[in-house]
């Protein structure tokens, strides 16, 4: 449908050389300046520059244009540029059409002449498809000022501490009994060695006492409903068996509790009683009831808990509950969980009782570990010599291709405390050593100084298959030494395997639930690698920390918040504008079949059981058009992405 | 195994005590009157209008899958009423549940095996007396000729989900009838007509299994053949060439279930300016209407994964285009690597609505 007469301006860029070194730009102007309704068609050096700009802005203005071709980079790019730049001069930005002569045509076409008919295609493309544009205007809805912060981990714990400072309220859910994540866990931190607890305490305690903090912990963000500024999650929260109201943390349950079970916080290195703090320094310090291993849950008898609880805190009876939150943003900062070793079976990971993962050695170093502290094999000696190995289930394409960033350094920091807790010699085996980062090449000159010693080559596997007498009653790592080309038998005590990280256990249903992607190692995708790295294409969803691929403490702060910044951005607008090229049904053709509803990954379509047709809520929808193509009936239309607009840029484009 | 109950009683009998004893409020079944040679679907309430009920005559005016949906689209039946329907209408009915456009609320399914049934034509122009080869088919379970080419390929012929399952192969349509009841419903419907302390257990007979084997080798025989006729562009376009776009065949389709067909809309109608860009273009002129084959392909896209063969599209064309077979044969090949089968059981999902990982690995390259 052709309202008024189309008067259509059409700029082709330069884009210095990057366009103008293979297509013919002038050629390009002048065959689109014989289009049916061109008016006007130049060429220019940098159409998004300020000038350039101007151009559209000036013709507009002067020229009668109303609607506006520009052949140049990426609609990704600039899009929303030229879009500005036709508001400015009065017209609607959705009679704008970008025609990409850039990445889709002079970077990647080899001869000159067939990139200067690329290009003409395209443009003519969007020529055509500009006459059957029609004047669209984005909505805006309220944003709500609160903030969901997904995961308790430092990335979880800084982002909502930074939203909180704001002002703002924040609720931080985290599935475990308490927060801290997997920092938690650390002895040392990587390189200036200050401990881990020292400094995360206090975190932990400013999260729990922060007046603008709703702290959720051993609760799970269940379902995520609604769209930016107006999202719906609903938490379950887990029953504790303990009132976090009267108890006072004095710990007594946890002496008298006579049923014992294995510490997962410890690694499986220790034993926990049923009722437990995972460690004595938690936030919140309420213990929960494991139900799997409470005698009384098992055989109805016990309560001993209850008997010696002074604050009368224990409740048997609590029930499994479900809030919901609105909030008007989401952080996700689900974390990482390492990679189990037991699948790569040639590091005799369960095997040997003295092959460790890294977290379980960063449980022994820890004061408050199996061993308090002290570096000891499982029979009480003090290690002589120990091994680590690097890159266990990282840059290994049986297992994940990628480096997982921090195992290199934390590996020399086992090192180092190896050797000053016990003296014993230390074989780091490693690929390449990585150590970008502030002060950590030092770190790595460092502990080299202190006589470790590095080999430089994969490990082939561990073995207690002895040869000679010095290897009896050892381990021994076999290893090429790519270095001097030797193969290498290294008989040791112990050995370290420095896991890589991998995504946490149930990212993929978190993805699913707010309605973000993961790449093919299950990270998080982010909006954008480099310009958007805490966005997510879902308005309203950030991300933070190690849900979106490994990253050290240092890392894991800026990018919580970064994300604490975004979320902030967004809600202390107070409205969002929402996109107009959203899907639309005609309630005329819909036959209530509903299959779109089903097809919806956005929750965009809901059922109108009176009139027997399906509804979008355009603040939802993303404009993907899933529903439309998948309409038989084709009773919905994307506004912006009609058949009519389509069909004539595929018109334009090939006749 | 299921068990099957010979019953004293005809099925204008059966549906008659179905009606007088208040079990149902209606029954939708063909309904024949001889003195004007008429017959048609119809939703009978009075018992006394019970006569001429005709089921199992062996012509199809209509997949009635759509009536029913009609009915029932909108608003639920609020008292039950027994269809009865051929195996392909059931399926076709199953599907439309899927697609929301079928309540099945209050419907009780009567389904049998189905032996066929001739082309719309030969009864419009006929005199609609049922030809005695008909009979002698049935009795001895092989396939009659002029039958529709999709009945006699028809290897779904026995129902599934049905209330209430006739044997009629292997017996004469004016043979009392023997009926087995699998589902719950159906076991309510017999109780309370009293059907089961009346009838008498008996055993399957092999005219079935021989109707099945028959089916099966014509099945094949079928598909290569539609195979071969289009195996490439040229095949295609040759066999298509004839359509006149009357889109008669999406008329009768019965899950063709849109209030507008997309290919009437105006995205299909051209600017005169791109008909004449595409006469410049192209040396030998342009053959109108355009997207005769595009509909075909659209449709096949549409409707194949749910395409239950039930042979009204090919009926109905006047070009006389195989367009039943050409849909039963890609149809069979989509729901083959989907492993669904239209109106098979309601809780196998559609399967263009669902994601699976790991499927269609054969077309990654």
């Amino acid at each position: 449908m052709i309202r008024e007469i189309p008067r259509v301006g059409v700029y082709v860029c330069h884009c210095g050389a990057n366009i103008a070194a293979k297509v013919d730009v002038e050629e390009v102007a002048r065959f689109a300046s014989k289009l049916d309704f061109v008016e006007s068609a130049r060429d220019y050096k940098f159409m998004c520059s300020d000038p350039g700009q101007q151009l559209v802005v000036d013709d507009i203005r002067e020229k009668g244009l109303n609607r506006i071709v520009v052949a140049s980079c990426s609609p990704r790019m600039h899009e929303k540029t030229f879009r500005k730049a036709c508001q400015k001069a009065g017209l609607n930005p959705y009679y704008f059409q970008m025609a990409c002569i850039r990445e889709h045509d002079a970077w990647v076409t080899e001869d000159p002449g067939e990139a200067t008919d690329k290009a003409k295609e395209l443009v003519q493309g969007a020529v055509s498809r500009v006459l059957h544009h029609e004047s669209l205007v984005p909505r805006t809805v309220d944003i709500n000022p609160n903030v969901l912060v997904i995961g308790g981990g430092i990335a979880g714990m800084q982002a909502a501490l930074t939203i909180a400072d704001a002002g703002k309220t924040v609720y931080l859910v985290e599935r475990e009994p308490c927060i801290g994540g997997n920092m938690a866990k650390f002895d040392k931190t990587f390189p200036t060695l200050d401990c881990a607890a020292c400094i995360l305490t206090p975190k932990m305690v400013a999260v729990g006492q922060h007046e603008n903090i709703e702290l959720l912990t051993y609760s799970e963000v269940v379902d995520v409903e609604g769209f930016v500024g107006n999202f719906k999650a609903t938490v379950r929260k887990k029953p504790r068996y303990v009132d976090m109201d009267k108890c006072t943390g004095c710990g007594v349950c946890n002496e008298k509790c006579p049923a014992k079970a294995i510490s997962e916080f410890d690694q499986g290195l220790s034993k926990r009683k049923a009722i437990y703090s995972p460690f004595p320094q938690a936030v919140p310090n309420t213990p929960v009831i494991d139900r799997d291993m409470c005698i009384y849950f098992k055989k109805g008898k016990c309560r001993a808990c209850e008997k010696f609880c002074e604050a009368d805190a224990i409740d048997f009876d609590q029930q499994e509950e479900k809030i919901t939150l609105d909030v008007g943003a989401i952080i996700v900062a689900t974390g990482f969980k390492p990679f189990d070793p037991s699948v790569a079976e040639r590091y005799g990971y369960g095997k040997y009782p003295e092959v460790y993962t890294s977290l379980e050695f960063e449980r022994v170093n820890n004061a408050t570990g199996p061993t308090e502290g002290q570096i000891r094999l499982k029979d009480g000696r003090v290690p002589e010599t120990m091994a680590i190995i690097h890159c266990v289930g990282s840059r290994d394409k049986n297992h994940n291709a990628y480096c997982s960033r921090v195992c290199c350094m934390y590996s020399m920091k086992y090192a180092h405390l190896i050797r000053e807790k016990t003296g014993a010699n230390v074989y780091e085996f490693y690929i390449d050593i990585r150590s970008p980062g502030k002060g950590y090449e030092e770190f790595y000159n460092r502990v080299q100084s202190e006589g470790v010693q590095f080999i430089r080559g994969n490990v082939a596997g561990v073995t207690d298959k002895a040869i000679g007498e010095d290897e009896k009653g050892k381990l021994i790592v076999l290893a090429e030494d790519s270095l001097s080309g030797r193969f290498l038998r290294v008989p040791v005590d112990a050995v370290v395997l420095s896991v890589g990280l991998e995504a946490a256990e149930g990212a993929e249903a978190v993805a699913r639930m707010v309605g973000i992607s993961q790449d093919q190692d299950g990270w998080f995708n982010e909006l954008h690698p480099k310009l958007a790295p805490q966005a997510t294409p879902s308005d309203g969803i950030f991300l933070a920390g190690c849900c979106q691929g490994p990253k050290d403490i240092p890392d894991t702060v800026s990018t919580a918040n970064g994300a604490a910044a975004e979320a902030l951005s967004l809600i202390m607008r107070e409205k969002v504008e929402v996109e107009a090229a959203v899907s639309s049904i005609d309630a005329e053709r819909c036959m209530g079949c509903r299959q779109c509803e089903t097809i919806c990954m956005f929750d965009a379509i809901e059922y109108d059981s009176a009139l027997n047709v399906c509804v979008v809520n355009e603040a939802i929808c993303k404009g993907c058009g899933l529903c439309a193509s998948t309409c038989p009936n084709k009773a919905i239309g994307v506004r912006h992405f009609g058949n009519e607009q389509i069909l004539s840029e595929m018109e334009g484009v090939m006749l | 195994m299921e068990r099957i109950y010979e019953i004293q009683m005809g099925i204008e009998e059966l549906a008659r005590r179905a009606l007088e004893t208040g079990t149902v409020g209606g029954v939708a079944a063909l309904l024949e009157v001889p003195e004007t040679n008429k017959i048609a679907f119809t939703l009978v309430r009075a018992p006394e209008d019970v006569k001429g009920l005709a089921p199992f005559s062996p012509w199809m005016l209509e997949n009635a899958a759509r009536s029913i949906s009609q009915m029932t689209r909108e608003a639920a039946f609020t008292q039950p009423v027994a269809v009865i329907l051929r195996p392909c209408e059931l399926r076709a009915l199953r599907e439309l549940v899927k697609l929301k456009q079928v309540n099945m609320t209050n419907l009780i399914l009567i389904s049998f095996d189905c032996p066929g049934v001739f082309p719309i034509g030969s009864r419009l122009n006929g005199n609609g007396d049922l030809p005695a080869a008909y009979e002698k088919a049935v009795l001895e379970g092989t396939n009659c000729p002029g039958i529709r080419q999709v009945c006699s390929a028809c290897e779904e012929f026995v129902p599934r989900g049905a209330d209430m399952v006739i044997s009629l192969v292997g017996r004469s349509p004016t043979d009392t009838l023997r009926a087995a009841f699998p589902t719950e419903a159906g076991q309510k419907f017999a109780e309370a007509l009293g059907l089961l302390a009346e009838g008498r257990e008996v055993e399957a007979g092999e005219e079935r299994d021989r109707l099945a084997g028959i089916r099966a080798d014509e099945h094949n025989a079928l598909s290569a053949r539609i195979q071969g006729s289009l195996k490439d562009l040229d095949g295609l376009v040759s066999v298509f060439d004839r359509c006149i776009s009357c889109h008669a065949c999406r008329y009768v389709c019965p899950v063709c279930y849109c209030k507008d067909c997309f290919f009437e809309s105006p995205a299909f109608s051209y600017y005169p300016h791109s008909l004449h860009k595409r006469l410049e273009q192209s040396a030998a002129g342009l053959r109108l209407p355009l997207d005769r084959l595009l509909f075909h392909l659209g449709r096949l896209t549409h409707m194949g994964a749910s395409c239950v063969a039930c042979g009204m599209c090919e009926d109905v064309c006047v070009a006389g285009i195989p367009v039943s077979q050409i849909f039963k044969t890609v149809g069979g090949d989509i729901q083959q690597m989907f492993d669904y089968l239209p109106g098979g059981s309601p809780d196998d999902p559609l399967p263009l609505l669902t994601y699976r990982e790991d499927e269609l690995k054969e077309m990654e390259d």
